[in-house]
């Protein structure tokens, strides 16, 4: 039976997303865990996979279009078959929107009395695949795959019944790297007199249509600050000696951020619709910039985590980030966020506020500077900080309250450690 | 026993009629019990003697004797005699309910030791305390004999055991199913695909009778059997052409009677002054001569420790797509190959055919050899004047060099495989087994096409059920699971044997069409996109 794929509700409480890409066209053959599309939500852009197995008979919905979640986007028939009357199948949809889930689940046994056909397909592969967790990939695959130390989850298999075979193998890294590879500049870059355009890509557009939503709803206020840092710096040398990883300010910072809302949790809080919601842990969100673009993976419940493991964390998170493999979970929550171009060597900056997050700390270069102590001129490590809050939920005092106890956790690192 | 009448061999059928098979009597067995009278319908002269009388026994056999040197042919001498106890085990068999005590104590009566003691003590030659000598001396000579086997079983007092030492070892469990092939040693081989020498061109069926003669010619031993293998110009397709006008006594023509030609020819292969060549007119006749083939031939040399060679070569034809219906048209190496003992060669070319028969006959094991119909007509090209040349046992011929997948075929399906390969443009490999057996298959040859392509098509012609290919495609997904990308597909014919009508024939074997489909279901298996 032929099965309804539906616009998935990628985030909680979304009412409607944009496809932003097809990955797959009509009349090809899909198996469960392939991509289906980029489907570009409020946090990201995610690969939406296929979870059934069969042939794209057809897509319903254009490129960038945004669609209610719910919503038929396309049509896959179930292995074999054929002959599917769309309209009437979407027709009789209308009134009984099965989830898509559900959905995968009907068609399972279908397709099973289906590869009737041929004695020697309707083997147990078929059957097995009911559950849609198994990977099917022939006796010859598995071994290469072991040789070659290869993930085949992230493998499409063209064989009967979706299984991974030879052939599949040989266009592996393409088809691992190949979102990315759209990413950079060079593979699609038409060149015209005078300038290049650079096609936009789903994260671009994801990013851009945020950001503008961000700053042009939120009501942002930024506060300022100077932090002295020679104690950090002196800390962080120290922990460095015996430390087995190397820390980062940054990760020092992350730690001071979420002490601070610990201290201030009144400020641990982000704008709904019906009311403001303070959270009980603190999750931040680091900004990782990567060669798409910039991606806010979320660090949770900072405010138990030693600076080690949060130094261990931002580290995987965002090796992660890089080679695009993070997961839409990870994108999502967090009621800050730290944004950090101290290694661009910036004296300071301030950051969109990323929703639905009421607060993002947006972190220059620590600098010698000439400063005052005791009423004399000296020298002194500055690092300056910029809140931006989002008034809706953060007032002036309260911002201020919560920068306050910032620089002084930054200022007396070793409270950090503790 | 017909088979001996008909060709007046000297041969005594000695039957001891102790009337009972387990608890049936030969009486409830059949309408006549004289079991001498069956010899009779064969025109074979019959005795029923008294077998608790050794000299009447003695006498019917000096009569026999007579008949035999006298060039008379078989005899028949059934000796009627007792079984004291039951079918096995030290119990008398009215202990089991099946015959009286009576009946039991009446045939002690007639105990022929006994009866022998009274008449040479009657006549003077022995007296009572002679005969208990004697019958102490056997006594003794058989403990003697049961003390070198046996011993007290220390685990069950008052029982004995055989000697521990005197079991053979288990990992002599499979040796001398068949031979190690050291007859082989030195012989001059040709592989025909590299063959660059002169040749000619010959009908396959020409080669058939041409590599037989040659053998004949070169080894008095060689004795074909057969039915009409002497008559009809070569038997019913030629293929003993020329053999009996130029060997006269060593061509026979059987009776129909498979099991008891083959036996024949089981028996002098056993013996070893002669190399029996048997053919059997259709391979489905095997099921009539198993008893023979599989029972006997077969595992004869393993049965009797592996030392007892059994050189014969049994010829059997493929006869699907001839209409000789659906009791002929087999493909009998499924069946042979699940069988022990057995060698088989399937041949596919005239010269491979030389090749191959050269070595079946120097073997010292059975050995199949298929022929098939479709193929006596063709012509093909053979190394020219050249009769003697060996290829090897185990050695397989690659038909066409490919990397998607490697299709296993053999005999008659190689045509129709290269017609498909060219037809859907699949890169196939295509082996010629030649060698069918589980001893004799080229494994290098298949395991190295199977590590290049990693896909497997077998195909044969014949139905389904009996079919070569199981066992193989078991064999190869256990030695090369790692190596294989899909399942192993199979050609083959329907469930059903083909029968009589043209057109439900061609539907139930195989041929390119099939063949074409199968390569399409690997193609499907290649993935892709």
């Amino acid at each position: 039976m032929a099965i309804i794929v539906r616009m998935p509700e990628v985030l909680a409480n979304a009412s409607e997303a944009a496809l932003q890409t097809w990955m797959v066209k009509e009349g090809d053959s899909v198996v469960v865990g392939q991509p289906l599309a980029e489907i570009e939500t409020e946090k990201a852009n995610v690969e939406y996979d296929s979870e059934v197995e069969g042939t794209i008979l057809r897509l319903l919905v254009g490129e960038g279009d945004s669609v209610a979640v719910g919503d038929p986007i396309g049509v896959i028939a179930a292995p074999g078959e054929s002959d599917v009357d769309v309209d009437r199948l979407l027709a009789g949809a209308v009134d009984d929107p099965p989830a898509p889930t559900e959905a995968s689940e009907d068609a399972a046994p279908v397709s099973i009395a289906q590869t009737t056909a041929s004695s020697a397909q309707a083997a147990a592969p078929d059957a097995a695949s009911e559950s849609g967790e198994r990977l099917f990939a022939s006796p010859l695959v598995r071994r290469l795959a072991r040789e070659r130390n290869l993930d085949l989850a992230s493998v499409a298999g063209s064989g009967p019944s979706g299984r991974i075979v030879r052939r599949d193998l040989e266009g592996v890294h393409q088809t691992q790297s190949a979102p990315r590879a759209e990413l950079t500049a060079s593979s699609s870059v038409v060149p015209t007199p005078g300038y290049i355009d650079v096609p936009h890509t789903g994260m671009r557009r994801a990013i851009a249509r945020r950001l503008t939503e961000s700053k042009s709803t939120v009501p942002h206020f930024y506060v300022v600050a100077d932090c002295r840092v020679d104690a950090l710096l002196e800390l962080r040398r120290q922990v460095n000696e015996i430390s087995p990883r190397r820390i980062s300010i940054n990760d020092f910072v992350i730690k001071a951020v979420a002490k601070a809302l610990v201290e201030v949790p009144e400020a641990n809080v982000i704008w709904t619709e019906e009311a403001s919601r303070r959270f009980d842990t603190v999750d931040v969100a680091v900004a990782v910039s990567t060669d798409g673009g910039l991606l806010t993976p979320v660090l949770r419940g900072v405010e138990s985590l030693g600076v080690a493991t949060i130094s261990e964390q931002v580290t995987e998170l965002a090796d992660r980030a890089r080679s695009g493999r993070l997961k839409q979970h990870e994108l999502e929550g967090g009621s800050f966020a730290i944004s950090n171009l101290g290694m661009f060597g910036v004296d300071e900056f301030s950051a969109i506020l990323n929703p639905p997050q009421s607060g993002i700390l947006a972190v220059s270069a620590a600098k010698q500077r000439p400063v005052v102590e005791n009423g004399s001129v000296v020298v002194g490590s500055v690092m300056t900080v910029t809140l931006s809050a989002d008034h809706r939920v953060v007032d002036g005092a309260l911002a201020a309250t919560w920068l306050a106890a910032f620089v002084r956790l930054i200022e007396n690192p070793l409270a950090l450690l503790i | 026993m017909n088979l001996s009448s008909a060709w007046k061999l000297p041969i005594t059928f000695f039957v001891e009629n102790n009337l009972y098979a387990v608890s049936t009597t030969v009486a409830e067995a059949t309408g006549e019990p004289r079991l001498s009278a069956r010899a009779l319908g064969f025109g074979i002269p019959s005795w029923q003697v008294d077998g608790m009388d050794p000299l009447a026994v003695h006498l019917a056999m000096k009569e026999a004797e007579a008949v035999m040197r006298e060039g008379g042919g078989p005899s028949f001498i059934e000796v009627e005699t007792y079984r004291f106890f039951h079918q096995n085990g030290p119990y008398p068999g009215s202990a089991f309910g099946y015959r009286t005590k009576e009946e039991e104590a009446s045939w002690r009566a007639r105990d022929p030791l006994d009866r022998v003691a009274k008449e040479m003590i009657a006549l003077g030659l022995i007296d009572e305390a002679g005969v208990a000598d004697v019958r102490d001396q056997a006594q003794k000579a058989m403990l003697v004999a049961i003390a070198q086997l046996l011993e007290p079983d220390p685990d069950q007092p008052g029982k004995r055991r055989i000697i521990p030492a005197l079991w053979p070892d288990p990992g002599f469990v499979n040796v001398g199913i068949r031979g190690d092939g050291s007859e082989l040693a030195g012989v001059r081989t040709l592989e025909p695909t590299s063959y660059t020498g002169e040749v000619e061109t010959t009908k396959f069926v020409d080669a058939v009778a041409a590599v037989m003669d040659r053998r004949m010619d070169q080894d008095e031993r060689i004795i074909v059997l057969g039915e009409d293998v002497h008559r009809l110009n070569g038997g019913t397709n030629g293929a003993t052409k020329g053999l009996s006008k130029k060997f006269g006594g060593r061509v026979l023509g059987t009776p129909i009677s498979e099991n008891a030609f083959a036996g024949l020819g089981g028996g002098m292969a056993l013996d070893g002054r002669f190399r029996p060549v048997v053919e059997f007119m259709y391979p489905d006749f095997m099921w009539v001569a198993a008893d023979q083939v599989f029972n006997q031939i077969g595992k004869a040399r393993h049965m009797f420790g592996g030392e007892n060679p059994v050189p014969l070569v049994l010829r059997t034809k493929v006869a699907m797509g001839s209409g000789y219906g659906s009791q002929h048209l087999m493909d009998p190496a499924g069946i042979f190959a699940t069988s022990p003992g057995w060698r088989i060669v399937a041949p596919s070319s005239a010269a491979d055919y030389i090749g191959l028969m050269n070595t079946a006959l120097t073997l010292q094991d059975p050995v199949l050899v298929i022929e098939h119909v479709d193929l006596y007509g063709e012509l093909g090209e053979v190394p020219a004047g050249d009769l003697d040349y060996f290829i090897p046992v185990g050695k397989a011929a690659v038909r066409r060099v490919g990397s998607d997948v490697t299709v296993i075929s053999y005999l008659s399906m190689l045509k129709p495989v290269l017609q498909a390969v060219e037809q859907t443009g699949i890169d196939a490999e295509v082996i010629d087994l030649r060698w069918l057996d589980r001893a004799s298959l080229d494994w290098d040859t298949i395991g190295e096409s199977i590590r290049k392509t990693n896909a497997v098509l077998i195909v044969e012609q014949g139905a389904r059920g009996t079919s070569y290919g199981g066992w193989l495609s078991d064999e190869i997904q256990r030695r090369y699971f790692d190596h294989l990308d899909q399942p192993i597909e199979r050609v083959t014919g329907g469930e059903a044997s083909p029968s009589i009508s043209k057109v439900l024939e061609r539907a139930a074997i195989a041929g390119t069409e099939e063949v074409v489909a199968g390569l399409e279901l690997i193609r499907r298996g290649m993935g892709g996109r």
